[in-house]
């Protein structure tokens, strides 16, 4: 197994600086799956099982628009991730996959995957880089796609540069283990982030960054919300 | 924190949305799939047919009653066909209080007047800033408030903002009194310094047109006095769903918009959709209103006279970015 996925385009990508310890660690909580042509590898809008790496052969990815039919998204060959939402998430597959030909896959269990980000080894680690990257791609063109049916377009506004008041008005310790981000973390976990963030509050319409800004930190919002705006200037 | 669903389109049963889907809007009364609240204030419905005595009057029907135990509800949607619904099962408080009751059952919808609202969210604040709210409503119209929810001042409120609420509005007059009212909301909360976060998800038909409102005030600001009062609802966007297609119906063992023509006949929106497969179904925007009229479609698309493609019932589906 560890001979024939060396060969794949994805493994160029993914697996050049892996021990083939590692390799083999990861191999454990694959399991090969073989298609039939036509088969249905999921459908959108069912659960996800796991994330499916795709050994030899094509599949047919598609999607359903209410009101529109079906389009052709495109097509996963030798390499191709698909399904890999599986891995960060329970929400129903958003397209369809169909065997085009015989099929040779790998299936990814979520829980082995989850087991794996546990140790974070490098490898892990660089998995999960690709994985956000490629989420990152297909929620960008899902959008594009998305703005000239739906009428949406980029909203322009004014907003005013504002100094951060660091510090919180309030005590948001006892808050942060009810906000999504911070489900699942233990006490320490949530104290551990505490003493390494800089927690500030911004006042309503002031900017947090613009375009022009380096992009030197992460932002996560513990109370409010933030929006993406476009300036046309 | 309440579901809601509005439909127009070709003549449907009542039970194919009200009991047959896996997630059929009874079945969220206590077992919602995307907010995790029991529905149990209640429920309340109004449908529309071309084809029966005054149609512009709705079948109206409101029970506090638990819609699932609910065999008048059960048997009349068995029997009943609409071509546009309004129904709503109301979400309240787990704790004793005189807000539970027929009285604050939606969809509202006052005599002669020809929208009818219901509303899932809530306002923050909302005893502290309703008498500030009456000097943007008309008298006649804010006599008839019978009952203390937000959602029946919202719906007074909204009503006031038309020139006649006892005319069809156009989907232009439409859109702007739902703007002037978030306006009016918006200026009086800041007027009493309300910034927490409030939901406004609306639903609203008139039997020829169903519209969706989703919008909330200072998203993400939740109470800070006490955590433990904090829930989900606080800190996530209420969602709405809509989906359109040919029909509704049963086609591959899933209730769906089925596709058999060239353009859209029928259009539901809801909370959340009917079915746990959302693959059919498409998010609202945040701060959007969505209208869909019956007849929207534009010239250059419609069949010849006398063509099946010609009907009046195409729909049209307008998205309107909503600011306050």
């Amino acid at each position: 197994m560890a001979d024939e996925t060396s060969e794949l385009p994805c493994q160029a990508n993914l697996l050049d600086a892996t021990a083939l310890l590692e390799v083999g660690e990861v191999l454990g909580g694959l399991r090969p799956v073989q298609h039939a042509d036509g088969a249905v590898l999921f459908g959108q809008g069912s659960r996800p099982e796991g994330a499916l790496l795709i050994l030899d052969g094509t599949a047919a990815l598609r999607t359903r628009w209410p009101g529109l039919g079906e389009l052709a998204i495109g097509t996963a060959t030798a390499g191709d991730l698909i399904g890999e939402g599986a891995l960060i998430g329970t929400a129903p597959h958003t397209l369809t996959a169909v065997a085009m030909g015989p099929l040779s896959l790998l299936r990814i269990e979520p829980r082995h995957f989850a087991a794996l980000c546990a140790i974070a080894s490098p490898w892990h680690r660089r998995i999960v880089h690709h994985l956000a990257l490629r989420l990152a791609l297909r929620a960008r063109s899902a959008i594009r796609l998305a703005q000239p049916i739906l009428g949406i377009g980029s909203r322009e506004r004014a907003g005013v540069a504002q100094a951060h008041s660091p510090g919180c008005s309030f005590d948001i310790r006892p808050f942060l283990p009810i906000l999504p981000f911070f489900r699942g973390f233990a006490a320490t976990e949530v104290d551990s982030f505490l003493s390494s963030a800089q927690i500030f509050e911004l006042s309503s319409g002031a900017w947090l960054f613009t375009p022009e800004s380096p992009a030197d930190s992460v932002h996560i919002v513990l109370r409010g919300a933030l929006e993406p705006v476009q300036s046309r200037s | 924190m309440c579901r809601a669903l509005a439909y127009l389109g070709k003549e449907a049963l009542l039970d194919d949305f009200l009991y047959q889907p896996d997630s059929s809007l009874v079945r969220q009364s206590h077992d919602p799939q995307q907010l995790h609240l029991l529905n149990l204030g209640g429920f309340g419905m109004m449908a529309w047919h071309p084809q029966t005595p005054n149609p512009e009057e709705p079948l109206s029907f409101h029970s506090t009653d638990l819609p699932i135990f609910d065999r008048n509800l059960k048997s009349l949607a068995l029997k009943v066909r609409a071509m546009s619904v309004l129904a709503h099962i109301r979400g309240i408080a787990y704790r004793p209080s005189p807000g539970y009751g027929s009285h604050n059952l939606h969809p509202f919808r006052y005599p002669g007047f020809k929208i009818a609202l219901a509303h899932n969210g809530d306002l923050a604040g909302f005893e502290q800033m309703k008498l500030d709210l009456l000097p943007y409503m008309k008298r006649s119209i804010a006599a008839q408030i019978g009952g203390t929810t937000d959602s029946e001042w919202v719906y007074a409120l909204l009503m006031s903002q038309l020139v006649d609420p006892t005319r069809y509005a156009d989907r232009e007059t439409l859109a702007r009194a739902l703007k002037d009212t978030l306006c009016i909301l918006r200026e009086v909360r800041a007027r009493h310094g309300i910034a927490q976060s409030s939901s406004l998800n609306l639903f609203l038909s008139d039997g020829r047109m169903i519209a969706g409102l989703r919008f909330t005030f200072d998203f993400g600001c939740y109470a800070t006095e006490d955590w433990r009062r904090i829930h989900e609802a606080n800190l996530r966007f209420l969602s709405m769903w809509f989906t359109v297609g040919s029909r509704y119906g049963l086609a591959g063992g899933e209730w769906k918009m089925i596709e058999e023509s060239s353009g859209p006949d029928s259009a539901l929106l809801s909370s959340e959709p009917l079915t746990r497969d959302i693959s059919s179904w498409i998010e609202v925007p945040e701060y959007t209103a969505l209208i869909i009229e019956r007849g929207a479609m534009p010239e250059s698309k419609r069949g010849a006279p006398g063509e099946p493609g010609n009907e009046a019932h195409r729909i049209g589906v307008s998205v309107l970015p909503m600011h306050a």
